[in-house]
């Protein structure tokens, strides 16, 4: 390379070759350099398609994704009211967000420029036409292939159709410990499953746990709000699975089968250990509970962990209600059930079966003996279709045969059978009685006819295509003509076609087209088109009680019009088990409120608190702002006006602090912990009782300020004892130096 | 010329080759043997390819160093990387060791008590090493014994504790120490519309 | 010291003037300066135009990068690691990112392999042009720069254009990288690649065979040899003093043992030697990316891992060595099998060779080359400070 070691001097002089040569640099802003394919430039978010799911919040590794409520979305069903708000200041332009964005909604432009002199316009709301509204080409975008997240589940073993169609025994075999960590390290935590779920359980919470292999934490958050985890874990209608995020590109997470998994992993003797309520003392009151289901035993375990002596009626022979009688063995096996229901009433609930309120006991020797009566009896008569035959007494109600069959009671199996209805419960009966036919004549003959075509059965999809597998026969979009008889035998049912089901306001308004007629073979016919209430134990309380339509009028609390009597369960809101779970919950709340003469507003949410605390600012900068106003005018006053100036925009800032926590989902995520304890207005009433400034002297408006102040701090050490979390602590914490100054200021 | 000059500014007249540097690549066992053998130390094994690890007490180290140099040939000094054991109330001080020779590591890992955290310098053997026990010295609070120069050299301004140790939490002490500045906007008002400069549209048309 | 001659022997108005004391002044360079590569300070003492003591301060670009990691997930780290080092950002990445793959035991398809081993070349070849432009800075050749910073923008082009970003690429993932080669884009390398090779004889004509270089840098910052690995030297520092050491070869990782490449050395060890060592490197580096994309094989470019909000990393640690531009550079990873790092050190090159061996060759040179020294040496702040 070094011919000579000195170097050339001349050589350097054929740089000049490059003289006008077109050179490399381009003048912005004439040019303009449009950036490659896969430039990371600036975000867009398709608001409809995001879910509010604060995923992208939650890996960004600088905090400068927010989720901030927008006015106009409202939260529903796998939605919140969130949406991302992104900090350009902090943003470093990674594109994890994008890359982990649950519904690809989130996306990067090839923009890259934003040249401002206002701060503020560095905060960007991205929609979908980006900051600038210009429409600028796609930039970074999330791709399938390189996909951060688990889209599939892990697959859940079950028996083979060979294995299941003639025993009871479960089909679904349950997660091995790797199969739950793996399935539950797909969870994202986003919460959407906590706001679909009816009792609010806290699923992110006890998947983390189950992921983190500490099963009895668990176990503890499911307790919180669910006293029958077994159970849900086993046949819950999982709204959290509808609303998974990760169901909006892919499979939702497993939820109900974690749920199983954990709670199958605790022994029974270890249950009381999960129980995290503080027990609050009552005067021994007693309560009874008719009915001894899902609604029933979970406002027990509430009220009985509350100190009150509880007793549940129950009129089969055991308690379990539609989760025993209805539900069919191989979907919920009784030990299972009775592992749940044995915790409860090993609490010291008092349980009577094979007594019937109504004929065993009346509800008025209730309503004298108890200091509070919660009825949930459930739906436990069928409907019947009335179409003629339905008198022959070969045709059964399915809720009947499924008591019977957990009964252990005979009924006839014949060899040739039709159900009616397309529900979860005609599948429950359909496949009942299938394995029952199995197991008697080594084949099954059974159909299901429904009015509903096959894409809107209400039953669930994974129960239809099983029962095909077993063996039945499927014949939607039918209904019921006649049930043909010959000689007093059931010879088989006679359909119409079935056009529609439900008019254009979505009411249930069948249509049949009469020419078109079949005949489905069959010995024995049952009904499942629906259930009812038997309300007739009411006596004399059913004219006197207060009705909204067709079920009893209740408040938010599950409170009728007779103050000592709550309705709680199916026959006031669901039917659902997590929905009687939830409803019995709330009603143990409303009991105890009444019982303790407490007003219904007690404070349980720490959004309440800090509204509390937000709305007493306010009215606190009202005050001194008045004050303010007085002492100006006057004189002698002069001084006290400049330090209550300096007061209020402290005032203002603490204010504009406690609205910021209001609005955080941060805090919201942070503060879903359970309070310690249960908060009452009354606990804040050093702020209720304060007494209004007086604008006459100087003296006293500062010192009235100053007690106001004080009253300010006791607010905010409560709030701090009350609260776990960090980011609520450190907000308080600078709200508590500031008022540290404010006293300076007066003293 | 200056090369000259320079040598004789620096006079240092050790040979900076061990022998032992010389001849052709072992391979890790023999290696470990080596170390076996140069230092009575047997707890050395091998992690993974050219990786071998072991223990060391802290008093012994810097005999182990310079036995390592001399009679085992190894002749760089890689790092000296430092781990804060709260739980366990150690310091662990790791000395990663490179050979030319025989191209394999050798790390050798001593803990110290986080109370008297203290160590012999390593410095007289390698020069590097003045500079990676001053930075662990800012940043962990470890005295290195015989090291001539302990200042600190990033942090030039700090007097807080040694923040790289596990209990000094970033966020708490800014909180303690800062006042931050409130700069969030009016979430609702960016929502609606954003904010715009009194320029227009509140960007350059690019 | 010798006899100093000063243009204006001011004795007779200064009585004293030549005592020591009036001889050494002090004079600071940085940390804001041209003259320095990236933000550092140098504190030296000179008695007339030479250099008698010399110390460096750096702390100017301390952001904290080990704490942070700390603090953060493991893939939220993949978005800070690259900003260690600011010229050349890549070994960062990939040492991390290899580091958790040796802890967790995760396997990276060879394709993924052969994209990391051509991004690393990529920027060894940015890294390398942008010293050529710092360094002729020092001497004031400022055409050189012009050049080289203009052509290295070509390759910020590609690197935009496969990773999404021009200078911090946030490409590496554990388990392999981010994205897949776009379409064309191995013809579009080949086109730089071959535009880079035409213009070195450009640069050769222009600043290597320059006299004006020669003059300036032959015999400066003379590393001596016998010292050199006492010292800590590695890369091309090292390779100047005459040693055939490189932890591509030496410490294999990735796929270089599959691809064939020299490793030059020269015996001068002076600020001309290192210069011409990289100006070799990169006539090497162009036949490493060369071969990578003959012999690239088709595949997947991420081995799946499972949501990365939740991964662990089992406890154990690591010590992952490479060649950047400048040098040997490592990271030390420490898990506990949690969801974050419980430590990781990072050891750049420079904090040899920009602190005590800039400190050792600075005293005796004249003021005029030390910046010259700092650049031949490729001390990188940024990775002193972390």
């Amino acid at each position: 390379m070094a011919e000579n070691k000195l170097g050339s001097v001349l050589k350097p002089f054929l740089a000049l070759k490059t003289l006008g040569e077109k050179p490399d640099t381009i003048h912005v802003p004439s040019e303009y350099r449009e950036a490659c394919d896969r430039y990371r430039g600036f975000h867009v978010n398709d608001l409809d398609k995001c879910i509010g799911c604060g995923t992208c919040a939650e890996i960004c590794d600088n905090d400068a994704i927010r989720m901030v409520p927008v006015v106009g979305r409202e939260a529903e069903l796998g939605k919140t009211e969130y949406r991302p708000v992104i900090d350009y200041g902090r943003c470093c332009w990674c594109a994890l967000c994008v890359d982990i964005c649950t519904t690809n909604s989130l996306n990067m432009t090839r923009e890259y420029t934003h040249i401002d002199e206002e701060t503020n316009s560095f905060f960007i709301f991205p929609d979908e036409n980006g900051i600038h509204n210009k429409k600028f080409p796609k930039g970074w975008q999330a791709n399938k292939d390189i996909n951060f997240l688990d889209l599939e589940r892990v697959p859940m073993e079950a028996l083979g159709p060979e294995q299941r169609d003639s025993s009871f025994v479960e089909i679904v075999k349950g997660f091995t410990k790797q199969q739950a960590q793996l399935e539950a390290s797909r969870c994202v935590a986003c919460g959407l499953c906590t706001a679909a779920c009816p009792a609010g359980m806290n699923i992110p919470e006890y998947i983390d746990a189950i992921w983190r292999d500490d099963i009895p934490e668990a176990g503890r958050q499911m307790y919180k709000t669910n006293p029958l985890p077994d159970v849900c874990g086993r046949i819950c209608t999982h709204n959290c699975e509808t609303a998974c995020s990760m169901g909006v590109r892919g499979e939702a997470i497993s939820i109900r089968w974690l749920k199983r998994y954990a709670m199958d992993a605790i022994p029974s003797e270890e249950y009381k250990t999960l129980i995290n309520q503080r027990v609050v003392e009552s005067e021994g009151r007693s309560i009874a509970i008719v009915g001894a289901g899902p609604a029933g035993l979970s406002a027990a375990y509430y009220l009985v962990l509350m100190g009150y002596k509880v007793t549940l009626f129950e009129s089969y022979p055991e308690a379990g209600g539609m989760m025993r009688y209805g539900i069919p063995e191989y979907r919920l096996p009784y030990d299972i059930l009775d592992k749940d229901i044995d915790f409860i009433i090993s609490l010291g609930v008092e349980l009577k079966t094979n007594t019937r309120v109504g004929t065993d006991v009346t509800l008025e020797s209730l309503h004298s003996s108890y200091d509070s009566v919660l009825i949930a009896t459930g739906l436990h008569q069928g409907r019947s279709t009335g179409v003629p035959g339905t008198d022959n007494p070969m045709v059964f109600q399915s809720i009947d045969l499924l008591a019977k069959i957990t009964k252990k009671e005979e009924f006839p199996v014949e060899e040739k059978m039709v159900v009616i209805g397309g529900g979860n419960v005609a599948l429950d009966i359909a496949r009942s009685l299938a394995r029952k036919q199995k197991a008697k004549y080594g084949k099954v003959n059974l159909i299901v006819t429904s009015l509903e075509s096959r894409d809107i059965m209400p039953a669930d999809e994974e129960e239809i295509v099983e029962g095909m597998e077993e063996g039945i026969e499927f014949h939607p979009g039918r209904g019921p003509e006649e049930i043909v008889i010959k000689n007093n035998k059931i010879v088989g049912l006679k359909t119409s076609k079935c056009t529609r089901v439900f008019d254009e306001e979505g009411r249930f308004s069948p249509e049949f087209d009469k020419d078109d007629i079949e005949l489905y073979e069959g010995v024995m016919v049952v009904e499942s088109i629906g259930q009812a209430p038997d309300m007739s134990y009411l006596g004399t309380f059913a004219d006197s009680i207060e009705y909204d339509g067709r079920r009893i009028k209740v408040d938010e609390y599950y409170q009728s019009s007779e103050n000592w009597l709550f309705v709680i369960g199916d026959i006031i809101k669901g039917p659902d088990v997590i929905t009687g779970i939830a409803t019995g919950h709330t009603a143990a709340q409303g009991v105890d409120n009444f019982l303790r003469h407490i007003e219904a507003d007690g404070i349980t949410k720490i959004d309440d608190i800090l509204r509390i605390a937000y709305s007493y600012q306010k009215d606190q900068l009202a005050q001194i702002t008045q004050a303010e106003e007085t002492a100006s005018g006057k004189p002698e006053l002069e001084e006290l006006a400049g330090k209550l100036d300096t007061l209020k925009n402290q005032e203002l800032s603490s204010l504009e602090i406690l609205d910021a926590l209001l609005v955080n989902p941060d805090t919201r995520i942070h503060l879903r912990q359970e309070l310690p304890r249960e908060i009452l207005k009354d606990d804040f009433a050093y702020i209720t009782n304060l007494e209004s400034l007086d604008m006459s002297s100087g003296d006293t408006i500062s010192s009235g300020v100053i007690s106001r102040l004080s009253a300010a701090y006791a607010l905010y050490n409560d709030l701090i004892q009350l609260t776990r979390s960090k980011e609520l602590k450190f907000s308080l914490e600078i709200l508590r130096g500031r008022n540290d100054q404010s006293r300076k200021v007066f003293s | 010329m200056i090369a000259d000059n320079y040598l004789a500014h620096t006079a240092d007249p050790r040979v900076r080759k061990p022998e032992a540097a010389t001849g052709s690549p072992r391979i890790e066992e023999e290696i470990i043997k080596a170390i076996q053998d140069a230092t009575g130390n047997e707890s050395f094994s091998l992690k993974a390819p050219r990786r071998i690890e072991g223990p060391v007490d802290s008093d012994r180290l810097h005999t182990l160093a310079s036995l390592i140099w001399s009679r085992v040939g190894f002749q760089h000094l890689s790092a000296i990387s430092c781990v804060d054991w709260l739980a366990e109330d150690e310091f662990e001080l790791v000395y990663h060791f490179w050979s030319y020779r025989d191209f394999c590591l050798v790390s050798a890992k001593t803990r110290i008590p986080r109370e008297t955290a203290s160590m012999p310098t390593v410095s007289d053997l390698w020069q590097p090493a003045l500079f990676f026990e001053r930075d662990i010295h800012e940043m962990f609070g470890v005295v290195f014994e015989g090291n001539p120069d302990l200042e600190k050299y990033i942090l030039s301004d700090w007097d807080g504790p040694p923040p790289m140790r596990k209990d000094f939490i970033t966020r708490e002490f800014a909180h303690d120490h800062f006042h931050f500045r409130d700069y969030e906007p009016d979430w609702d008002e960016l929502v609606k519309g954003g904010y715009h400069s009194n320029r227009g549209e509140g960007g350059t048309d690019v | 010291m010798s006899e100093l001659v000063t243009a204006n022997d001011g004795s007779s108005l200064m009585p004293g003037a030549k005592s020591l004391e009036n001889r050494e002044y002090n004079l600071f360079i940085g940390p804001n300066h041209p003259g320095v590569e990236g933000n550092f300070a140098l504190k030296l003492t000179l008695e007339g135009d030479t250099i008698v003591k010399a110390k460096t301060e750096a702390g100017f670009l301390h952001r904290g990068f080990e704490k942070l990691m700390e603090e953060r997930l493991f893939i939220q780290n993949i978005a800070i690691v690259c900003r260690i080092c600011v010229p050349d950002p890549d070994p960062n990445e990939e040492n991390y990112a290899r580091a958790i793959e040796a802890l967790a035991d995760i396997e990276v398809p060879r394709r993924a392999q052969f994209i990391r081993v051509l991004v690393l070349e990529l920027s060894r070849l940015a890294s390398h042009l942008f010293t050529f432009g710092g360094h002729a800075g020092t001497i004031g050749l400022y055409t050189m720069p012009n050049w080289s910073i203009s052509d290295r923008d070509r390759i910020l082009d590609l690197f935009e254009e496969l990773t999404g970003g021009r200078v911090y690429h946030i490409y590496n993932m554990p388990g392999g990288v981010r994205r897949d080669f776009p379409a064309g884009f191995a013809s579009r390398v080949r086109d730089v690649l071959d535009y880079i090779e035409g213009r070195l004889p450009d640069y050769d004509n222009l600043f290597f065979n320059n006299r004006i270089l020669r003059k300036r840098a032959v015999g400066i910052g003379v590393l001596p040899r016998e010292r050199a690995m006492e010292w800590g030297t590695t890369g091309p520092n090292l390779r100047a003093a005459g040693f055939a050491h490189d932890v591509r070869k030496d410490d294999s990782y990735e796929v270089y043992n599959e691809l064939e490449f020299d490793i030059p050395t020269l015996k001068d060890s002076d600020a001309y030697s290192r210069l011409m060592i990289r100006r070799k490197e990169v006539v090497q580096t162009i036949g490493i990316i060369r071969q990578v994309l003959d012999k690239i094989p088709e595949g997947p470019v991420w081995n799946k891992q499972p949501n990365p909000l939740k991964w662990r990393v089992p406890a154990g640690d690591v010590y992952v060595r490479s060649e950047s531009s400048k040098g040997e550079y490592a990271y030390y990873m420490v898990s506990d099998g949690g969801v974050r790092p419980y430590r990781v050190h990072v050891r750049g090159a420079s904090v040899t060779h920009g602190v005590h061996i800039l400190e050792n060759l600075l005293v005796g040179t004249r003021i005029e080359d030390a910046s010259q020294l700092m650049f031949s040496l490729d001390a990188c702040p940024p990775e002193v400070d972390r």
